[in-house]
């Protein structure tokens, strides 16, 4: 079996094209930074199979980002049998330098230039041209068209490998690598005299050079008076006046593209203006349009319940009671979700997140960390588990770990339903979905404060040492293709985040289930516990069943409501009601406008869902930082309901 | 002048300034630049983002333009080789150019 791998620059439909070979279902989406692993898969064609690869994307293999160093050890130390350099066609002037050093270390290549059909709008590129400077198989393509795929299959099919591209490295440079005898290619010598360490360490291991007799070369080098830092330089700049070189000779502007829609995106007032409103569509979309099916779905899992547990029979309690928590669950969550991902994707495609980042950078700069972190904050609007894996687009470990700390003060979709419900029975002052998206809009503008406030605190005590740096690209707007946003937002993110919760609220069933049902001294679990939390949940503001669904809802955010219902209710199983309902039984149990406040804030922040979590865990890799993420939204909450409490 | 030169020594220094500004006169640090209004690099100092920069194609001699302000006047986005990138003003201070 070959092996192919898919190297590219960031947002340049890398992920197209692999989804496309493969027929696999990666997400992608108009901003840097989508895969950090490597995915691989297997694609057959005529009588061929190959695996395939795809590398996170990458400007270049020199610099030091986590991206770049996968992709560059990939493709220096992984035999790979044909590596295929996808291009952004109509930026070939800065991208052609990932190609270049590619071909440095391999002449087993495959330039794609992708995005031709919109490339040629601005640019003509003469592609015969750049194959005979190249001296390796050129094709143009666009990732959505069908013909263009199988042309890309063909040329891997009939590959043959080719004296690819000769380089006439500067006079100097030349002379240092003749200097180093070991028996290594040009590029091994030239990164050996540069000056990223880890690299060096990996290729004398990997070609068994003893690291003294490499370090007593360098010493002899040093006398005559190289510098690495100065070597390295050299190279960069060599690279890039190549790759500029090459691309004038090849590319013709037509025409420059106009950055009118960005002037008002950014501008003083409007560009607040215009990130408010669509905030506030998005969620008035989403509200407006998802409590139809969810109610549809209700009465569907409530048809199902009732001839499924139509006779009793062996558990048929449990059975039922996780079956309900697992139902309402479903119900609840995918409409929201369902509508949700798409909108987001659809900004997200357009190329409208980079110019959030943008605004808002200049507000993260105080808080000691960078814009960036705004797009994590909105992918934790979806779900928690996904910005929290976002994070690593950031360039610092610093401010990695503040959206990784912080990600979770943004309410996730899961908390969307219950913070709907409390609003629509306590603050809807005008009986209409545009009121009440506006008061969800102020309520995810109270939580971006606090994680502003919050990131700041952090960057003053714990996270100190980094200084942040900001450098974004902002891409041309892109028309996003509305059916594979449909699709992948479904298959990917909407399933995705569904199959979790169901696991999730499977184990929440089975939880409820033991704390309602297992009894002592004639009182279930559920309510000693929350006769025990009763004294705490004053000084807060709230009551011990509250509480209590808190930390019941550790597996999914979702069961909050439903499980506080039950306790209250002494029932055990979960029951659906409608509004007025609920809003009767809380009125029963001396809730009031500052009962729900206070209810609001611990839901709001308390502490990241088993999900969330486990990724969390899985990212930073330590318990510390772990157990910080689980403290710091928890004491947050907690001092607030008491403020809060205490105030009013 | 320059029998004034040789009786005022800080006349001298003044003379002397005018002259370092009439040679420097349009090299200037690249947040100070105008938008819209197209300027080439001239030289970048030492500082993390340089060989970054050094790819993304901010070589002495190429044009860039500064194109958009964010709302609070920093970052600002430069158009440089077809490709818009956003740097902070602290770190475009860096990197010096001439009209």
């Amino acid at each position: 079996m070959k092996k192919i791998a898919l190297v590219g620059n960031p947002n340049v439909g890398k992920s197209t094209i692999f989804n496309a070979l493969t027929k696999s279902k990666e997400h992608t989406g108009n901003w840097t930074g989508k895969t950090v692993e490597v995915s691989s898969s297997i694609f057959k064609y005529k009588d061929e199979e190959y695996q395939i690869y795809d590398l996170p994307g990458t400007y270049s293999l020199r610099s030091n980002s986590k991206e770049e160093e996968v992709a560059r050890d990939f493709i220096s130390f992984h035999d790979v049998d044909i590596t295929v350099v996808i291009l952004d066609a109509s930026l070939l002037e800065r991208n052609l330098n990932l190609a270049l050093q590619v071909l440095e270390i391999t002449n087993k290549v495959i330039v794609v230039l992708n995005l031709m059909d919109e490339a040629k709008k601005e640019v003509d590129i003469d592609l015969k041209k750049l194959e005979s400077y190249l001296n390796v198989d050129v094709i143009g393509m666009s990732a959505k068209n069908k013909k263009d795929l199988n042309h890309l299959k063909e040329t891997i099919y009939h590959f043959k490998e080719r004296s690819g591209y000769t380089f006439s490295y500067p006079r100097d440079v030349k002379h240092l690598v003749e200097f180093l005898d070991f028996k290594l290619d040009d590029w091994a010598k030239i990164r050996l005299l540069e000056n990223d360490y880890e690299w060096i360490d990996k290729i004398l291991l990997k070609y068994h050079i003893k690291k003294d007799v490499y370090l007593n070369k360098k010493l002899e080098l040093l006398e005559e008076g190289y510098d690495a830092d100065k070597f390295t330089l050299t190279m960069y700049k060599y690279f890039s006046s190549l790759c500029f070189f090459i691309a004038s000779k090849v590319v013709k502007v037509k025409k420059t593209t106009s950055r009118k829609i960005d002037k008002i995106l950014t501008h003083k007032v409007y560009g607040f203006i215009i990130l408010f409103f669509f905030l506030l569509l998005i969620l008035w979309i989403t509200l407006s349009l998802s409590s139809y099916p969810t109610n549809l779905l209700l009465s569907f899992f409530t048809y199902l319940e009732n001839k499924i547990f139509i006779k009793e029979f062996f558990f048929s309690n449990f059975f039922k009671s996780v079956f309900h928590v697992v139902t309402f669950v479903v119900s609840v969550m995918t409409p929201p979700m369902a509508i949700f991902f798409p909108l987001f994707s659809y900004l997200e495609e357009l190329g409208f997140l980079p110019r959030i980042a943008f605004n808002l950078d200049a507000c993260f700069k105080k808080c000691k960390s960078c814009g960036k972190q705004s797009l994590t904050m909105m992918m934790g609007l979806g779900c928690n588990a996904v910005g929290v894996m976002g994070a690593r687009i950031m360039d610092s470990k610093k401010e990695r770990l503040l959206s990784i700390l912080t990600n979770v003060f943004m309410p996730c979709n899961g908390r969307f339903p219950t913070l709907i419900t409390i609003f629509i029975m306590f603050f809807s002052f005008f009986n209409s979905n545009l009121f009440v998206s506006l008061l969800l809009a102020l309520t995810i503008i109270f939580c971006i404060l606090i994680t502003l406030f919050i990131s700041k605190l952090l960057s003053l005590t714990i996270l100190k040492k980094d200084k942040s740096t900001f450098l974004l690209e902002l891409p041309k707007f892109r028309k996003p293709n509305i059916i594979s946003i449909l699709k992948t937002s479904f298959l990917d993110k909407t399933l995705k985040v569904l199959k979790k919760a169901v696991k999730a609220s499977f184990l929440a069933g089975i939880i409820i289930f033991v704390f309602s049902n297992v009894k002592i001294n004639g009182n279930s679990l559920l309510i000693i516990s929350s006769n025990l939390l009763d004294p705490f949940g004053h000084l807060l503001g709230v009551d011990g069943p509250i509480l209590l669904a808190l930390l019941l809802s550790f597996p999914a955010n979702e069961i909050i409501l439903p499980s506080l219902l039950m306790i209250y209710l002494n029932q055990n199983s979960l029951e659906v009601l409608g509004n007025d309902a609920i809003k009767e039984i809380f009125i029963m149990h001396g809730w009031d406008i500052k009962e729900a406040i206070c209810f609001l804030i611990l839901l709001l922040f308390h502490f990241p869902c088993a999900t969330t979590l486990s990724i969390i865990h899985s990212e930073v890799k330590s318990i510390k930082w772990t157990f910080l993420s689980i403290l710091i939204p928890l004491t947050v909450g907690i001092l607030l309901a008491f403020f809060v409490n205490i105030i009013m | 002048m320059k029998e004034t030169l040789f009786v005022d020594k800080s006349l001298f220094y003044v003379f002397k300034k005018t002259i370092t500004y009439n040679i420097m006169g349009d090299s200037m640090y690249l947040d100070e630049c105008v938008l819209e209004k197209e300027y080439k690099i001239k030289d970048m100092k030492d500082f993390p983002l340089k060989l970054r920069l050094f790819e993304l194609g901010f070589l002495k001699g190429a044009t860039i333009k500064p194109i958009l302000e964010s709302p609070f006047k920093n970052p600002r986005a430069y158009l440089i080789k077809g490709s818009v990138f956003a740097l902070r003003n602290e770190d475009a201070h860096f990197i010096s150019v001439i009209e």
